[in-house]
């Protein structure tokens, strides 16, 4: 086969590939999006440059020979994985560890399809010089081998696999292991096939055992993810649970006041008659006023509280403001909550939002613990594609606006301020949200934002 | 004189608002006039349109029966007058105003209660308006205005020590005395629109010569009044020490 030839049968497999990728991200995985100003037109021109080069590498490394060899197949096949990462990740603008988990995911279910093919085709690796022996090559490799990995990824999408296994790419703990472990896949095969093929069997057969032993990895894996994910959920109920209660009690002290404001009100009425009666005015109006006033003061902040929080759509969200806000009045704390608007959804990761809100929050109650007229002002805001997230607490001495972040930096003491540090390693890893930190006015405010897909 | 707009659902509320600013605005001499008592914000929103400038919004937070209610209305009025005078009248002391002053930098709120209460809300919002803007007059500070998503923020130059390009593009970093926040912009636009108190000593760092405490010339760094550092490159090194 001449050098052309197989430069072209490579370009065809490299665009293929690297559209499977994308396919797998976009769809299975569901972890690329075409989001506003995220994808990047201009990484097409990139990705066409790479799938020239990869083209031309494998055909200069087939005509040379060298894929014979299991050690070079292992090394183009990771080019091949790290070149195809790169590219997904300038085209939508993503991390790198994230596309690796895409592109891992994707080369897996391709490996399965070869299989797939190899034992529905043929028994003997073909020899391309053949004419009839390339066609039935081209057949299996193009035809057969695209179909089959269009099947499993479908598969893997409607047994929601993809789910699963996102979810366990955003587990931290278990990435570094677990990527790891994935990453050794093309390794395993490859050895797998020379030691079978040493001991005497045919390839084809060597390869399907190999294959096989990939299969039982990633079922043992699966399994692993969906543990963890029943895990999680099991925690999120018993959030859950743990909130509603939380709300119970509220409404039942909101219900114990208004007994209470009923008994008052009843008697403030009978002395607003008498008063009325004897024809003292300002007095009745007085009357009404306290009346007016009490209610505000004793009840009314309660319900504005518990409709701000009524706007917190997100169950995560809500739940940790609970167990906050039920903190400060532990504490004595004042708890102002303002969310104007529902806020259902927004860009970054609830555990994310979660622990940045939680490390602010719990900045602001410590600066403020035991002062007087000790107040903590939680806003979360809505407005035209925009979430913001603001925490803002009376300072009670000087602080460095530019020191907080460095680790370690805290006003109260050693083993401190790790908190913020660890805020800005994670907002760090968002390009769509920005964070603000001031003093104004004797106050210290800290806010994020976050720039949500709708946004105008 | 400032014009004073007025906009409550309420007609006797209304007419209570008109009436005790109008006779404040006498007692005191301010220069101030009430020129709209509607219920309608609409008829605000033409009003404002029609004569552009600075102005006094009295606003209703609940507005029955229209189509805007007094959120919006200062959203429409801040795009009119940016550097107008929102105070916000509340039949609750449930209105979130932090929000309010968040998105529209709102000025004050009112709490509908009593006659005397309301009054004195009014008084005293008239109070502050004439001190802000006497303090206004005093001051001639410049101020380094950033759009940072849906508001925009303000930063006297003075307080600014410099701009740090950070790892992602486009996305800059100000550090000022009181203040740290990110935007998106580029710090060749920012170069050419702050001028020359700023020089850009490094290809990450707009640097606010006023605010440069010393220099480490052997490690290329710049010490900053606060004790922050950022880098130099070698062909500024002249141009630093000049400023110095």
């Amino acid at each position: 086969m001449s050098f052309l030839s197989v430069f072209g049968y490579d370009l065809f497999s490299g665009a293929f590939g690297l559209a499977m990728v994308v396919c797998t991200g976009l769809f299975v995985l569901r972890t690329l999006s075409f989001g506003k100003g995220k994808f990047r037109g201009g990484g097409i021109v990139l990705a066409a440059v790479w799938i020239v080069m990869e083209a031309g590498a494998a055909a200069l490394l087939y005509k040379a020979g060298l894929l014979r060899y299991y050690s070079v197949s292992i090394l183009l096949e990771y080019v091949l994985l790290i070149g195809n990462a790169l590219c997904i990740g300038v085209l939508f603008r993503e991390r790198f560890r994230r596309c690796w988990g895409i592109v891992l995911f994707e080369g897996i279910a391709a490996e399965i399809s070869v299989m797939m093919v190899f034992i529905l085709t043929s028994e003997r690796p073909y020899d391309l010089s053949i004419g009839e022996e390339r066609i039935r090559y081209l057949l299996s490799n193009y035809i057969l081998g695209p179909a089959a990995i269009l099947l499993i990824l479908f598969l893997l999408h409607q047994l929601k696999v993809g789910d699963a296994y996102r979810r366990w790419l955003e587990h931290r703990d278990v990435w570094n292991w677990g990527m790891l472990c994935l990453s050794a896949y093309p390794v395993l095969i490859y050895s797998m096939m020379a030691l079978f093929t040493y001991g005497g069997m045919s390839r084809n057969s060597s390869m399907s055992i190999a294959y096989l032993v990939l299969i039982a990895a990633l079922i043992v894996f699966h399994y692993k993810g969906r543990e963890e994910w029943q895990r999680k959920e099991a925690a999120a109920q018993s959030l859950i649970v743990q909130q509603q209660e939380a709300y119970i009690r509220t409404l039942e002290g909101m219900q114990e006041e208004m007994r209470r404001f009923r008994h008052d009100y009843k008697n403030m009425m009978s002395g607003m008659y008498l008063t009325a009666k004897e024809g003292e005015l300002t007095e009745a109006m007085d009357y009404i006023r306290e009346l007016t006033e009490d209610f505000d003061s004793q009840i009314g902040g309660q319900i504005r509280q518990m409709s701000h929080l009524g706007n917190v759509c997100m169950t995560e969200v809500r739940g940790l403001l609970l167990a906050k806000i039920s903190q400060m009045q532990k504490e004595g704390t004042a708890c102002e909550l303002e969310v104007m608007r529902p806020f259902r959804e927004t860009g970054c990761r609830t555990t994310d939002l979660c622990r940045c809100l939680g490390i602010l929050i719990d900045n602001a109650m410590d600066e403020v613990r035991g002062k007087e007229d000790a107040r903590v002002h939680i806003m979360i805001s809505c407005q035209g594609g925009y979430t913001t997230f603001r925490v803002k607490n009376r300072l009670y001495h000087e602080v460095d606006v530019h020191r907080i972040w460095q680790q370690g930096y805290s006003t109260r003491g050693a083993e401190r301020g790790i908190g913020l540090a660890s805020y800005r390693k994670i907002l760090d890893g968002y390009g769509n949200v920005l964070p603000a930190t001031a003093v104004q006015e004797g106050y210290f405010v800290q806010e994020f934002k976050v720039q949500e897909r709708n946004a105008g | 004189m400032l014009p004073v707009y007025i906009c409550e659902d309420e007609e006797s509320i209304r007419g209570m608002q008109r009436e005790c600013l109008e006779k404040q605005i006498m007692i005191e001499g301010y220069d101030m006039e009430v020129v709209l008592c509607s219920g309608s914000p609409q008829e605000v929103l033409e009003a404002v349109k029609k004569a552009p400038g600075r102005g006094i919004y009295f606003l209703d937070v609940e507005l029955k029966g229209e189509a805007m209610d007094g959120f919006a209305l200062g959203r429409e009025i801040r795009k009119l007058d940016p550097r107008g005078f929102l105070v916000y009248v509340t039949a609750y002391g449930n209105l979130a105003f932090e929000t309010f002053r968040y998105h529209l930098e709102a000025l004050d709120y009112i709490v509908k209660e009593s006659r005397e209460k309301m009054e004195e809300g009014l008084r005293q919002s008239l109070f502050v308006i004439t001190q802000r803007m006497r303090a206004e007059q005093g001051e001639h500070r410049e101020y380094f205005s950033v759009k940072v998503m849906d508001v925009v923020k303000h930063v006297p130059v003075d307080e600014i020590l410099f701009f740090e390009a950070t790892a992602r593009t486009h996305r800059i970093a100000l550090h000022g005395m009181n203040d740290w926040f990110d935007f998106i912009g580029s710090l060749r636009e920012l170069e050419g629109q702050l001028g020359s108190r700023f020089l850009r000593t490094h290809r990450a760092y707009l640097v606010n010569v006023d605010q440069i405490a010393e220099l480490d010339l052997k490690g290329r760094e710049i010490r900053m009044k606060n004790g922050e550092r950022c880098l130099f490159s070698r062909n500024v090194k002249g141009a630093l020490l000049e400023r110095m």
